[in-house]
């Protein structure tokens, strides 16, 4: 019997064994060369960018034309050229590749557009005397009684209390001039923070995907996502949101979220997209690359990647503007909402 | 259920019958002295060794570093089912790695931390003419574990949850031998993870989707070694140092892997310890 037992533990031992031996989970193992870490890029892009199929991109293809222009001889710099290039097809502000040299980056859904933006035209406005709340500029268009609320950037956090002494201190206006334009994003819970004090009902503002899979077309099916009332103040006037084509990612999902309520007219130009949530990732090289893994859609299920039309579509006539020293859209809105109000 | 994880199931639960048929046969045959052995051993271990971190949710690549470890492991007999002659482990690990990316330019920092307890049953003792006693011990347990690995470069995929519960199988084998009068314990345990549930995020799913927005359905999945292959060994000598204190001196090569949706991990970690053993003498059925 004891000869039995002692069979036995080379069974058992086996097991564990034989567990680990042929199941062992590794990386892929890329070399450092330009070959190795060309071919790493495109391998995140191809299974983990999330907009290949949407924008219509043949990344295959786009292997075929770019791995000719690599070779194992090539600098660092000619390198990332090429790569940077590559990247550019996929024509999307979230994706860059960092080095410690230079940034890649597309900048063309706002680099080709008029800026429709200037703080010397808005000084005109703002004044000297405004208030600042963590970033939220704001004042009283005296002569109007209008709210004026500039959001530059949805990076620095501003809490609920920030937003409501802002809107507290506009609480005689009959409405408000929200201007997020320029706003190039930040981070997705400030921005809905901000949208969070228009409503005082949940609703629908859209969904989110994921990729499910290294498929250009592996997605989850689409995920709701509603706006709740914020704790604090609600301003339920009317308001009119200002945008530019420098509106992008958190800003862009901020507008497709205000658009959803009644009271706000958007004003300005189309936003600059940017609904893939990123993600990062790396090569061997060390250059690191971000991308959008994550696509953000409206109530309609319609892709925001590539913008958000505004209600009313109005540019800033340069030079003429900075002549008269007035900012054609903040202009427009001041007009709307007294005609909206005047009753 | 996936037929490679029915195989699994079916092997695992073959193992404990195993050890339950031969433990039956033994009885007769092994002379048990129980006073050859302290009731209750106790052992707190601090360690150092290297990790070997990779996840794809994180990084394509690799990173290796360094681990500090903290051990504390108790074993004694059970006071249920004492015809059985079960022993009772629990173990707790504590981990904290920090490790660079093969370009230096990039960190990972993990934690983890898990509680095992196993129920031993011996399968073997032999008392050997010079004293010395060589034991065999297999039994089930079962495991908690939590952690995360964090990667100090990425936006918003930065960190990867490692929570999960599983069914263990484990093997023990220790070998008491004398040099002079002295007792010293030369013992190795591999433990591994045979049915579980784990924290399984899909494949490019963000945290902020998860945890922010809510959309949080199944987000666990089934593990058994098809999917966790993973395995715990423990290499350890007791060393009778000075009067009634003893060193135990330990190797652990530690593998942790885990390929749920196509999101594939590791953790190998090879780690040296040293602790303090302490043992309390217990009379039988107290």
């Amino acid at each position: 019997m004891i000869m039995s037992i002692f069979r036995s533990i080379p069974l058992l031992f086996g097991l564990f064994f034989l567990v680990l031996l042929t199941s062992c989970i590794d990386e892929e193992d890329f070399q450092n060369s330009p070959t190795a870490n060309f071919e790493a890029l495109w391998k995140i892009v191809d299974e983990q960018y999330c907009f290949l199929d949407y924008k219509g991109i043949d990344w295959d293809s786009v292997h075929t034309v770019y791995s000719a222009k690599i070779t194992d001889k090539m600098d660092r710099y000619a390198l990332f050229d090429t790569l940077s290039n590559m990247l550019s097809t996929l024509k999307d502000g979230h994706v860059n590749l960092y080095s410690t040299h230079d940034m890649a980056r597309y900048w063309s859904w706002y680099e080709d557009y008029p800026t429709n933006f200037y703080e010397d035209l808005q000084r005109t406005y703002l004044g000297t005397d405004y208030r600042i709340a963590s970033g939220l500029k704001y004042t009283i268009l005296r002569t109007d009684s209008i709210g004026y609320l500039y959001c530059g950037s949805f990076s620095d956090g501003f809490s609920d209390d920030n937003i409501s002494e802002a809107l507290y201190y506009m609480r005689n206006c009959r409405g408000l001039i929200l201007d997020v334009r320029s706003n190039s994003g930040g981070v997705l819970t400030y921005a809905t923070r901000l949208a969070e004090h228009f409503t005082v009902e949940t609703l629908p503002v859209g969904y989110i995907q994921h990729k499910t899979g290294k498929g250009h077309s592996d997605f989850s099916e689409p995920y709701a996502v509603n706006l709740d009332p914020s704790k604090g103040i609600h301003w339920l006037r009317p308001v009119v949101l200002l945008t530019n084509r420098k509106c992008f990612s958190a800003t862009n999902w901020f507008v497709n979220c205000m658009q959803q309520l009644p009271q706000v007219i958007t004003v300005g130009d189309r936003t600059g997209g940017g609904s893939g949530l990123p993600f990062s990732s790396e090569l061997p090289n060390g250059w690191y690359v971000r991308f959008s893994a994550s696509p953000m859609l409206n109530p309609k299920k319609e892709q925001l990647e590539l913008g958000i039309d505004p209600n009313v579509r109005i540019d800033i006539p340069i030079p003429e503007a900075f002549a008269t020293k007035r900012d054609a859209m903040i202009d427009y809105a001041d007009s709307v909402l007294l005609k909206l109000t005047k009753d | 259920m996936e037929l490679k994880m029915k195989v699994w199931v079916g092997v695992f639960f073959l193992s404990i019958g195993l050890s339950s048929v031969d433990l039956h046969a033994q009885e007769k045959l092994v002379v048990e002295d129980s006073l050859t052995w302290r009731d209750i051993t106790r052992c707190t271990s601090f360690g150092i060794g290297s990790a070997n971190l990779y996840d794809s949710y994180l990084s394509p690549q690799d990173y290796t570093g360094t681990e500090y470890s903290l051990q504390r492991e108790s074993q004694h007999p059970t006071r249920f089912l004492s015809a059985w002659k079960l022993t009772q482990q629990t173990l707790f690990q504590g981990h904290f790695s920090y490790a660079d990316n093969r370009s230096e330019k990039n960190t990972d920092m993990a934690f983890h931390a898990q509680l095992e307890y196993i129920l031993y049953r011996t399968l073997l003792t032999t008392h050997f003419r010079n004293g010395n006693t060589l034991m065999l011990q297999v039994g089930p347990g079962l495991q908690g574990q939590g952690g995360m690995i964090y990667n100090l470069a990425n936006g918003n995929n930065p960190v990867a949850v490692k929570v999960g519960g599983d069914l263990l199988a484990s093997v023990q084998l220790a070998y008491h031998f004398y040099v002079g009068k002295k007792p010293f314990l030369l013992r190795y345990q591999a433990t591994a993870p045979f049915i579980g549930v784990h924290f399984a995020p899909h494949y490019g799913a963000s945290y902020y989707e998860m945890f922010s927005l809510g959309n949080d359905e199944d987000l666990t999945r089934v593990t058994y070694p098809g999917n966790q292959p993973s395995l715990y060994q423990h290499f350890s000598l007791d060393i009778p140092v000075w009067r009634g204190g003893t060193l135990r001196a330990s190797y652990i090569w530690d593998v942790k892997q885990t390929d749920l949706n196509e999101l594939r991990y590791h953790s190998w970690s090879n780690r040296f310890m040293l602790g303090f053993v302490h043992q309390f003498y217990r009379k039988p059925n107290r």
